[in-house]
């Protein structure tokens, strides 16, 4: 298990760090298409709430925010996006806090549904696309992002062990 | 890559809408989207995005605006499809009705992506922070933001040298399939947030050596005032809401 911060310093560092690191993989790292699913390949970072928590979480949240203004994808990104991260990635952390057999695959699943749910519900609500198609959408891409990458990403992590 | 980032970094141009207090650029971009979340109107929402223009250009931001609004094609595009198929799907047809709604949805989208990149490429950073300061947002959040805004140039070329690096231990980004294409950035991604974790222990002893967070309550340097113009800026806005309301009721 990788320790979290435990000092209140190192914890605002680390989280401006991730949201740095985050608003560059979502310009950086463009976004992998096929068909109308689009993966972000920065979202796996979201994965790391689980070993990380709060720093992850608010990081995710922020980055989401700072990506915008480097031209991502605007209002939908900065409040709603912002938002589906912050949730997902809280609800995240507490399941795999609980560390049950096969934690780390439900919380990712569940960061995964959140975020499709949050933000196929607000293109449902501001943009009238139905909610099967915006859901499924976010959700696929979704899926290869947190729960492929990220798993892999927290993986190899865990595997490195006390890094840095 | 790098280009992107360096044709985005904030400029301090000195043009009246840089200089507004960004809590009243705040109360204008709150109009401009309760606005365009209540009209459905094609008619309205150009109204509203032709609005936009002039302030644009007052705030000499135009190329950078443009830019941006380009960066959301993807979703403008999504949005205009999947809304002029389900209107052909539930009305078994093309109608004037389904094409209407699916213009005044994506001017919708691109008036809420317009109005908010206008207020990013126009406030900097620190009065960002202050901002959110001032709305007693907790100072470590405020310092995250600020840091993590100031770090991006830097991570960003480090993850250049990272995908140089990469590339020239042979690995391909551009080829493969879809689902290969996406296992290769694996190989960026670790090192790159292995990279960012380190550098946020630098930072945190040099944070540290600063005293940071020692003392409870922080003084700025710079305070945010509201000036004449905030004032004249906001009551326009506030006009513009309640007339457009008067005018037109939704």
């Amino acid at each position: 298990m990788l320790p979290g911060p435990k000092s209140r310093v190192k914890a605002v560092a680390l989280t401006a760090m991730t949201a740095a690191a985050y608003t560059v993989g979502v310009v950086a790292l463009a976004p992998i298409s096929f068909y109308i699913y689009q993966v972000r390949v920065a979202d796996a970072l979201l994965a790391l709430s689980t070993i990380l928590g709060l720093p992850v979480i608010a990081g995710t949240a922020i980055g989401c925010a700072l990506a915008n203004l480097y031209g991502g994808y605007g209002i939908v990104d900065i409040v709603g996006g912002s938002l589906a991260n912050l949730i997902a990635t809280t609800v995240g952390f507490l399941i795999a806090k609980r560390r049950f057999r096969g934690s780390l695959i439900v919380a990712l699943l569940a960061e995964t549904l959140i975020v499709s749910i949050i933000v196929g519900g607000y293109l449902a609500v501001l943009f009238n696309v139905p909610l099967e198609v915006g859901f499924l959408s976010i959700l696929v891409g979704s899926l290869i992002s947190i729960n492929l990458l990220g798993y892999g990403l927290v993986k190899v992590l865990k595997r490195l062990g006390h890094y840095g | 890559m790098m280009r992107v980032f360096e044709g985005l970094r904030f400029r301090r141009i000195p043009s009246p809408v840089h200089e507004l207090d960004p809590r009243s650029k705040a109360v204008y971009v709150a109009v401009v989207s309760i606005l365009s979340i209540v009209y459905s109107d094609p008619l309205v929402l150009t109204v509203l995005l032709i609005i936009q223009i002039p302030l644009v250009y007052a705030a000499k931001v135009v190329r950078f605006w443009l830019n941006s609004l380009r960066g959301s094609t993807f979703l403008a595009v999504f949005i205009f499809a999947v809304n002029l198929l389900t209107s052909y799907l539930y009305m078994g047809g093309f109608t004037l009705e389904g094409l209407l709604t699916a213009t005044a949805m994506t001017l919708r989208f691109i008036l809420l992506m317009g109005v908010f990149s206008l207020f990013f490429l126009t406030t900097t950073p620190e009065d960002l922070s202050l901002a959110l300061e001032k709305l007693r947002i907790p100072y470590d959040i405020c310092f995250a933001f600020t840091a993590a805004m100031r770090f991006v140039p830097d991570i960003a070329l480090e993850a250049q040298s990272i995908m140089d690096a990469q590339k020239s231990r042979g690995l391909e980004l551009e080829r493969g399939g879809f689902i290969e294409r996406i296992r290769k950035t694996l190989p960026i991604l670790v090192p790159l947030f292995i990279r960012s974790f380190q550098r946020s222990l630098e930072l945190a002893e040099a944070m540290e050596s600063r005293a940071y967070g020692a003392i409870e309550k922080r003084t700025s340097l710079y305070e945010l005032k509201m000036s004449k113009n905030d004032y004249v800026f906001m009551i326009l806005s506030i006009i513009l809401l309640t007339a457009t309301l008067l005018i037109k009721p939704p």
